[in-house]
């Protein structure tokens, strides 16, 4: 049990770490909104998991899970309404040009 | 739908009635409502509940998979020396109408494999995406056409 709780946070850290890193480092808005979007999501879930796991205790899974529910919900909907606005507004994405 | 809140009510009156108040005993509540109500078939007002319910948590699970999927793809592009996507803004043609089903098509697909919804054209018979990896702009639409949309309209619709 003590194996699976580390092994969901030090995951759920790493994604989290790279959603930051996919910040910096990604080269135009959508690809950055890509990098946390899906990264943050799923590392602040795993992270959430192993709380639940290592409390085992309905009062804090029950929380747990209704932060994810918030999550799931309002990650999507600030993204598109960040990629919306980018494109109302004519924004120049960035594209591969090494490969084309 | 009627059938969902019976079925809750099931459940709510299983947890009253055995004064056990945790998640186990609410879905075994379920269980066991589901199940009289799957005896209740003959006399069917909403013959459409199981399929729907079925369908419900296939689109759970591989909703799931693709977004872990998604996330290792992301991570490996976030993380790899040097950039191997190709992004593009795509049209998806919608067979989803209602508004509702729009809504969840375009959150489900934010959140899985490289794409992000951005907008919906006025009419509401595309849905615009920014896709990550768009070498070949017939694979994402069809892959989001058969994948999370077929699946989403089995549950929305009778």
């Amino acid at each position: 049990m003590e194996t699976l709780i580390s092994l969901c946070l030090l995951i759920g850290t790493f994604f989290t770490l790279v959603a930051a890193i996919g910040i910096l480092r990604m080269p135009d808005i959508y690809m950055r909104i890509h990098a946390v979007t899906k990264a943050g999501t799923v590392g602040i879930g795993l992270i959430l998991l192993s709380v639940a796991l290592f409390f085992a205790d309905s009062a804090v899974t029950s929380r747990v899970i209704g932060i994810m529910l918030f999550i799931i919900v309002t990650t999507p909907a600030a993204a598109h309404l960040l990629g919306k606005t980018m494109l109302k507004s004519k924004y120049r994405m960035w594209r591969n040009l090494t490969i084309r | 739908m009627t059938y969902f809140i019976l079925n809750l009510f099931f459940a709510g009156a299983w947890v009253l009635v055995n004064h056990a108040y945790s998640i186990i005993d609410f879905s075994i509540g379920f269980a066991l409502g589901l199940g009289s109500l799957w005896l209740t078939r003959p006399f069917g007002l909403d013959k459409s509940y199981f399929r729907r319910l079925k369908a419900a948590v296939v689109l759970l699970i591989y909703f799931h998979y693709e977004m872990m999927a998604s996330v290792i793809k992301v991570a490996w592009e976030v993380l790899s020396p040097e950039f191997r996507s190709v992004p593009d803004i795509v049209h998806v043609p919608l067979d989803a109408t209602s508004d509702m089903e729009i809504t969840l098509l375009a959150n489900m697909v934010s959140l899985t494999p490289g794409t992000l919804s951005l907008d919906v054209n006025p009419e509401k018979t595309h849905l615009i995406v920014h896709a990550m990896f768009a070498q070949d702009h017939a694979a994402v639409i069809s892959a989001i056409k058969n994948g999370l949309e077929k699946k989403l309209l089995e549950v929305t619709r009778e």
